[in-house]
């Protein structure tokens, strides 16, 4: 079983593929059973207002129910939307969509006070989020998340299960910032596939906090699988990466 | 399958598993690829990279499979002697870690030498993705305006490009025929399928850039891509045959 836990569709920068089900043949060559849909989180820029969020949620409706037994939604949030809709928005894509967690992006630093309406509402309903995160050279987004400002959610809201994306991007000062945070797991998606990352977040935070994603369509499939493969690390560990921790930090069935 | 883009030694920032020539081969074996042209990591650091080249090349003698391509910087008085005396029809340059232009007199007395000994250039455009660096150590990468403007200006010379990422593809390769490209930084949804939309398979050439990165990822790549038997054996063996001169 292969659960890619990271991929965006439609997505603003990738304007070829624009049929999913060409996405979707794609993954199945891979042997993938089950695409986790984070949204077109930049169709409107970094700063979306609510209309634009509720545009991009309703797109990944539209999606999961087409294909229900291949995509799991998430539900898009910028936290500097006012927290009524913000609840609402939570109800409306978990609750009565069947949505499996939230994910925020760049329109807010996740050590904003802004966040804890959302994630007491994740808590509330017991589903993960999926806060994007990276270290930069250069060119930091204003807003963007650094691994220890998802260290300080962490510790804010130990109950609520947070997936750190962009292994590679975070790199090893970003798995040494989350580690004590057992609430806290990594996504292998994006950047090159940097050999020896895979490796080390197994043995700093141990197989269970590490699951595989691609950020496709914007990557590949076959590279960023073959970073699992790739990788030297027990069989077991590569079996709960590729699978078995997303159904189980996801509640799914 | 031959692999174009490989190294051996030490880099800062990374801990390599394959130290020795043994282990890369046995490694690149294991990823189904029976030769490899391998260059020197400390040859880009070291202030005179001819030292890591002699050291390289004594490593790999017993490892015939394992080419050694000696790296150049042509600001050094020795380029000529390094070019002189590389078995392997071909030589690598660091613009970005060198600190010179493409577009300069040193380097334009390379290619000189190159076309008269009819080897080919590498072009080293990136390391690593220059959003991971070292903040204290940002090198910039290679223009790709640079490398399409120095092509022009020697279109005999084979010009192969290291480690370019996807949107610099169409760029690099549509106007000059002498212009190759190395698959290894390259990625998109379904990368060689797509690549062939825009890039001719003869300039496509098969390259993991182990051991910076996966190597398994690149042979995913090729692996998964959906084209005929004679696309693949070009990208991932005879292209590289003929723009190397390997047997």
């Amino acid at each position: 079983m292969i659960i890619d836990a990271h991929t965006h569709y439609p997505f603003a920068e990738y304007k070829e593929m624009k049929d999913i089900t060409e996405v979707i043949r794609q993954a199945k060559k891979f042997g993938i059973s089950k695409l986790f849909l984070l949204g077109d989180v930049f169709r409107h820029g970094h700063f979306q207002n609510e209309e634009q969020v509720k545009e991009i949620n309703d797109l990944t409706i539209e999606l999961v129910k087409k294909h229900p037994d291949f995509l799991v939604g998430f539900c898009y949030l910028n936290p500097a939307n006012s927290p009524d809709f913000l609840v609402k928005e939570i109800e409306r894509c978990v609750v009565e969509n069947g949505f499996k967690g939230l994910k925020f992006e760049i329109s807010m630093n996740c050590r904003s006070k802004k966040l804890d309406v959302v994630m007491q509402k994740a808590g509330e309903l017991g589903c993960a989020v999926v806060q994007h995160s990276f270290y930069r050279a250069a060119g930091r987004y204003n807003e963007e998340s650094t691994p220890a400002d998802i260290a300080d959610l962490a510790s804010r809201f130990p109950d609520v299960k947070i997936v750190m994306p962009h292994l590679a991007g975070c790199g090893m000062r970003g798995i040494l910032d989350i580690a004590g945070h057992k609430n806290v797991y990594v996504d292998s998606s994006g950047s090159q596939p940097v050999a020896g990352m895979v490796e080390y977040a197994v043995k700093t935070l141990g197989g269970d906090r590490v699951l595989y994603g691609s950020d496709a369509p914007g990557r590949d499939f076959s590279a960023q699988i073959g970073r699992i493969y790739g990788a030297e690390i027990s069989e077991k560990d590569k079996a709960k990466i590729l699978g078995l921790n997303a159904v189980k930090i996801f509640n799914l069935k | 399958m031959i692999d174009i883009n490989t190294a051996l030694g030490h880099w800062p920032f990374m801990r390599f598993p394959q130290t020795t020539p043994a282990k890369l081969s046995r490694h690149l074996k294991k990823e189904g690829i029976t030769q490899a042209l391998v260059s020197s990591i400390d040859a880009i650091f070291y202030p005179d990279p001819d030292v890591y080249n002699r050291l390289l090349a004594a490593s790999l003698k017993s490892f015939p499979e394992l080419l050694p391509v000696f790296t150049v910087n042509p600001v050094l008085a020795n380029w000529e002697k390094i070019v002189e005396s590389s078995k392997v029809k071909t030589v690598k340059i660091y613009p970005g870690y060198h600190n010179y232009s493409l577009l300069s007199a040193p380097v334009y007395l390379l290619a000189e030498k190159l076309i008269k000994n009819k080897m080919s250039l590498m072009i080293q455009m990136r390391v690593e993705d220059e959003r991971s660096h070292h903040p204290l150590c940002q090198i910039p990468p290679v223009p790709v305006a640079d490398i399409v403007r120095f092509a022009e200006k020697y279109p005999s010379l084979p010009v192969i490009c290291f480690c370019p990422y996807f949107a610099e593809l169409i760029p690099l390769t549509s106007g000059n025929e002498n212009v190759y490209v190395d698959i290894s930084f390259v990625e998109i949804m379904n990368t060689v399928t797509r690549v062939l939309k825009d890039v001719p398979a003869g300039r496509i050439l098969f390259g993991s850039h182990t051991p910076f990165l996966y190597t398994r990822a690149a042979a995913m790549k090729t692996e998964y891509a959906e084209i005929d038997r004679k696309t693949y054996k070009m990208i991932t063996e005879t292209n590289a045959q003929k723009v190397f001169k390997l047997k």
